[in-house]
């Protein structure tokens, strides 16, 4: 019962005598799949950002999909920053109270705010929330051949469902900047001052926003930019390219997630040290 | 993007409720068929499932180690590498570019590795860690569940007298704590590796000024206190993951769902329980966080 | 069966066909009005039966004069010509099979004979699907009377060869079941024909334009004349059924809203929808959700519809009902229908033209009589369900 039967010999004598050629080119294409794959995502991007063009004249669409979006993240994005804030601000309250420094947490909470944390918090949920749905709605569709169904149509889905996603979701940034800083500056100012009292309320705002300045929250908007393009686009990519049965498309949300979260990270530093680099506009020593 | 949440849940049980009932609805059933009830609902199954796996986990007979390392093993190495980047980058952007560069304007970046290690060890080593373990291990443990759900292995299972708790849950969520320890040591020495590589020559002092600093300020509670923190939240992730992938429904929308849906409790779950962890334990120990040295 | 056998003088042969030609035109049906879409003028030429009739299919109403000045002309002797007269002459067949003569683009043609045809047989009263059978198919089509034409198609997923060398030959005008195994490449063809795959290598020629010399922006256009019915109907899930069916419509044209209701409306009636248009695709049957997207796929007048699988997933009835239904609207709108299926009684009941695939490749083709005649022990063993024969439970 081990050893597999022989195979009939009817079909080994009417097999393609070619049939056996492609299976080692398969084995040799699997060394270099992610690559490959990154390069497929690469032409992807070109082809949306080039389809992004033609996606104006389905701007109802788009309007739809930011509508969406804002009734399904703005509360998620809020309380993750006010819990982001606790975070923060509990560890820089408790650190610079013991070098008896805790009046001036405000600097800390106020700095780590604009230019650190509220980029990497914003990725987290962008790729949570938005990212994953994209991938999630796309592979289901492109299952269920509803994406081939537009194509049939003659209507080109990189415009229609990649393009418009990708603008809706750029939409939704402007709302997105404002309410992770106000929910950021929530999370500080209920820990230090309502929580642990550890400062007056007008001696935190005081510190806080004094090192908070215009510049840095354009900074902060231009990075939720850049993040966001590529994220939405690995989504769409990763949404789209899932064949198969529904178990694919548990696995292409996975992956785009992945592919997301080290996104996140890399363009969060990237764009916290080309603002502020080695010249971090600290009032410091003033 | 979810479309099916509002169309799929809410709106067809009160429709259905007011076809069976002209006389109307009472409070009750309202309550019954809405989103919120759903919400909580889904909170109390993820909540009972916690003391249900742990039960199984300690009951003999205890089948779930060799299966728990295989799956430890099999989320680790798939979080490794994109952990890898993410804190390297992380500590190098801000740790070292940024914030060495306030140390050394002030003039204490000899003291800047032992702020380093212990503000990664107690927030951001943590923050990223986890984030990858949810968003990696997790959904691709949601998928997993779900597909098999939709699959209906999970029946096939059960017709075949296998316990699906006992043979799939209870090692993979167990996996996941695993998982989730190994993967925070590694989450602690990539962003000390990579100081220690890079910021002697860029701030200007010798690695033993480095080594002191560090030895200084690591202390046993605190590290305790972050593996328990790490422990507790890949128990979480897992949690969700399975409660989420045992109650997939429909086809590969449904699949979707779970994951994304798992995967955004998990995360919120995780700053929840992280900011007010923090709270209390640093109002506990408050010493925790002098600046040694 | 009452087929004229004996041509009788022809004649009068010829004014029977021109009196029942100028009939069937002035007949007020949406399937008439159609034919302009052809925009194409035709001369009938019948052997010995005096001066040539011209169909002027570019006006509004389609008009019958006398004269040759066309663009299309058709010879046709007296016997053809009577079977003509009662709807018992299916042109493209005749036409591929060479029974029949022609000069000028003839496809235009064959692409709506079968509307004109079932008018002419519903005026003899007689049962449209009772016709002459055309001779055998000679082994090359002229590319000119094709309505899909693939050349050397070759396609691998990794490892896994899917098609080998296709060369399939569909003609316009009539219904062709491409049949086969389970895969053997069936689907994947229909989505070479879309364009959704570029092959490795090979050609696809739609109505004489090979596709790979399209750009993505012809191909979108190309694909407003080919309908599709996805296997389980592919319907836009986050609408309703009238959305789907006008969405084409919608996108494509700058018709009114009443416009696009009067036509959605149409096209949901005619396949029998008309009371579920509120429903969405996830409350409908599997059944429902297939009429639904055949619905959608003829919305735009497609001049090429392609249906993937229509059987799968319905009981004998139901799969007889939709065959019904697709030789309904064949009749109804014209142009050429490719099925795609394993279903050796749907293709009975379908199919004018056969294809056999095996094993990416064809295996045999033509007309739908000569394919259930062929000796060849595949395709017995395939139409008889046998269990004895080349084709295995792996293979």
């Amino acid at each position: 019962m081990t050893a597999p039967p022989p195979p009939p010999p009817s079909a080994a004598a009417t097999a393609d005598p070619t049939a056996s050629e492609p299976e080692q080119v398969g084995a040799r294409k699997v060394h270099s799949g992610f690559l490959h794959e990154m390069g497929e995502l690469v032409v992807f991007s070109g082809q949306a950002i080039v389809a992004m063009f033609g996606t104006p004249r389905y701007f109802s669409e788009v309007l739809g999909l930011t509508a969406r979006i804002v009734r399904r993240t703005s509360f998620l994005l809020l309380a993750m920053n006010v819990f982001l804030g606790f975070s923060v601000a509990t560890f820089g309250f408790f650190f610079l109270r013991t070098i008896g420094a805790g009046d001036f947490v405000g600097v800390f909470t106020g700095l780590l705010t604009q230019r650190q944390v509220s980029m990497t918090m914003y990725g987290y949920v962008l790729s949570a929330s938005i990212c994953c749905a994209i991938t999630a709605e796309l592979g289901a569709a492109k299952i269920q051949q509803e994406i081939d169904a537009y194509e049939s149509t003659g209507v080109d889905p990189m415009q229609l469902i990649v393009g418009a996603r990708v603008l809706a979701v750029m939409m939704f940034v402007p709302l997105a900047t404002v309410i992770s800083l106000i929910g950021q500056n929530l999370g500080n100012y209920l820990d230090i001052v309502v929580v642990l009292g550890g400062n007056g309320s007008q001696q935190f705002l005081d510190v806080t926003f004094s090192v908070q300045s215009m510049i840095g929250q354009i900074y902060t908007l231009i990075t939720f930019f850049f993040m966001t393009l590529p994220c939405v686009l690995v989504a769409c990519f990763y949404g789209m390219r899932a064949s198969g049965g529904p178990a694919d498309v548990g696995r292409a949300v996975a992956k785009s997630l992945m592919i997301n979260l080290i996104l996140v990270h890399v363009i969060s530093a990237f764009f916290g040290v080309f603002f502020y680099g080695r010249n971090l506009n600290i009032p410091i020593g003033d | 993007m979810m479309s099916n949440v509002e169309g799929g849940v809410t709106k067809p049980p009160a429709g259905a409720a007011r076809a069976d009932k002209p006389r109307g609805v009472t409070a009750h059933e309202a309550f019954e068929g809405s989103a919120v009830f759903a919400s909580l609902r889904t909170a109390y199954d993820t909540a009972m499932l916690g003391p249900r796996v742990a039960r199984l986990a300690v009951k003999p007979p205890i089948r779930w180690v060799g299966d728990a390392i295989i799956e430890a093993n099999l989320n680790v190495r798939r979080c490794f590498i994109p952990l890898l980047i993410s804190q390297a980058i992380w500590i190098i952007g801000f740790g070292i570019l940024n914030f060495g560069e306030v140390a050394f304007t002030l003039g204490v970046a000899d003291r800047a590795p032992g702020g380093v290690f212990v503000g990664f060890t107690r927030e951001v080593s943590t923050w990223i860690t986890m984030m990858i373990l949810a968003g990696i291990a997790g959904s691709a443990l949601a998928a997993d569940i779900g597909a098999r759900k939709i699959r209906e292995e999970l029946d096939a299972m059960a017709v075949l007298g296998v316990d699906t708790m006992r043979s799939l849950i209870v090692p993979r969520v167990m996996g996941m704590v695993y998982a989730a320890l190994v993967l925070g040591l590694l989450g602690l020495l990539i962003p000390i590796g990579c100081y220690y590589i890079i910021t002697p020559a860029f701030l200007e002092y010798t690695p033993a000024v480095y080594r002191e600093s560090w030895y200084l300020n690591i202390q046993p509670v605190d590290l305790l206190s972050t593996f328990f923190k790490h422990a507790v939240m890949g128990f979480f992730i897992a949690m969700v993951a399975c409660q989420r992938g045992l109650a997939t429904k429909g086809g590969a929308e449904g699949v979707g769902l779970t994951v994304t849906q798992s995967v955004v409790v998990s995360f919120f779950g995780i700053w929840m329980f992280n900011s007010v962890y923090n709270i209390g334990f640093l109002t506990i120990f408050p010493d925790l966080l002098v600046l040694k040295g | 069966m009452t087929v004229h056998r004996n041509p009788g003088d022809p004649v009068a042969v010829a004014r029977d066909l021109r009196d029942a030609l100028v009939d069937v035109l002035a007949v007020d049906d949406p399937a008439i009005a159609r034919l302009r879409h052809a925009r194409t003028t035709v001369a009938l030429r019948v052997e010995g039966g005096g001066a040539p009739m011209t169909l002027l299919l570019d006006r509004d109403p389609p008009e019958v004069v006398d004269g040759e000045d066309a663009e299309i002309v058709i010879d046709l002797d007296a016997e053809a010509a009577r079977n003509m007269a009662v709807g018992a002459l299916p042109l493209p067949g005749a036409i591929v099979a060479g029974d029949v003569r022609y000069s000028g683009p003839v496809r235009s043609y064959m692409a709506i004979d079968p509307i004109i045809r079932r008018q002419l047989a519903l005026r003899a009263g007689r049962d449209p699907e009772d016709v002459v059978p055309a001779s055998a198919y000679p082994p090359g089509i002229a590319p000119e009377l094709l309505a899909i034409e693939s050349r050397g198609l070759q396609k691998s997923f990794g490892a896994h060869r899917v098609l080998a060398g296709l060369d399939v030959q569909i003609p316009e005008g009539v219904i062709s079941v491409v049949l086969g195994p389970s895969g053997t490449g069936k689907s994947v063809l229909l989505q070479h024909v879309i364009g959704l795959m570029r092959p490795d290598a090979g050609e696809v020629i739609i109505r004489g334009r090979p596709l790979s010399r399209m750009s993505r922006s012809e191909i979108l256009a190309l694909r407003r004349e080919i309908g599709v019915m996805f296997q389980d109907g592919a319907l836009f899930s986050t609408m309703n059924i009238y959305d789907n069916v006008a969405f084409p419509l919608r996108q494509h044209t700058d018709l009114t809203e009443p416009e696009v209701d009067e036509i959605v409306m149409h096209h949901l009636d005619s396949v029998g929808l008309a009371g579920a248009t509120d429903r969405m695709p996830s409350q409908l049957s599997g059944g429902m959700r297939k009429r639904a997207g055949l619905a959608r796929a003829l919305v735009l007048n497609a001049g090429i519809v392609l249906c993937d699988e229509p059987d799968s997933g319905l009981d004998p009835v139901r799969t007889a009902l939709l065959g019904e239904l697709l030789i309904e609207q064949h009749a109804a709108h014209g142009g050429t229908m490719i099925v795609v299926t394993h279903n050796v009684l749907l293709a009975k009941l379908l199919a004018d033209h056969i294809t056999v695939v095996w094993r990416g490749k064809v295996l045999e083709s033509g007309l739908a009589e000569h394919i259930f005649a062929s000796p060849t022990p595949f395709v017995q063993q395939f139409l008889a369900g046998a269990s004895e024969g080349p084709l295995g439970m792996d293979a």
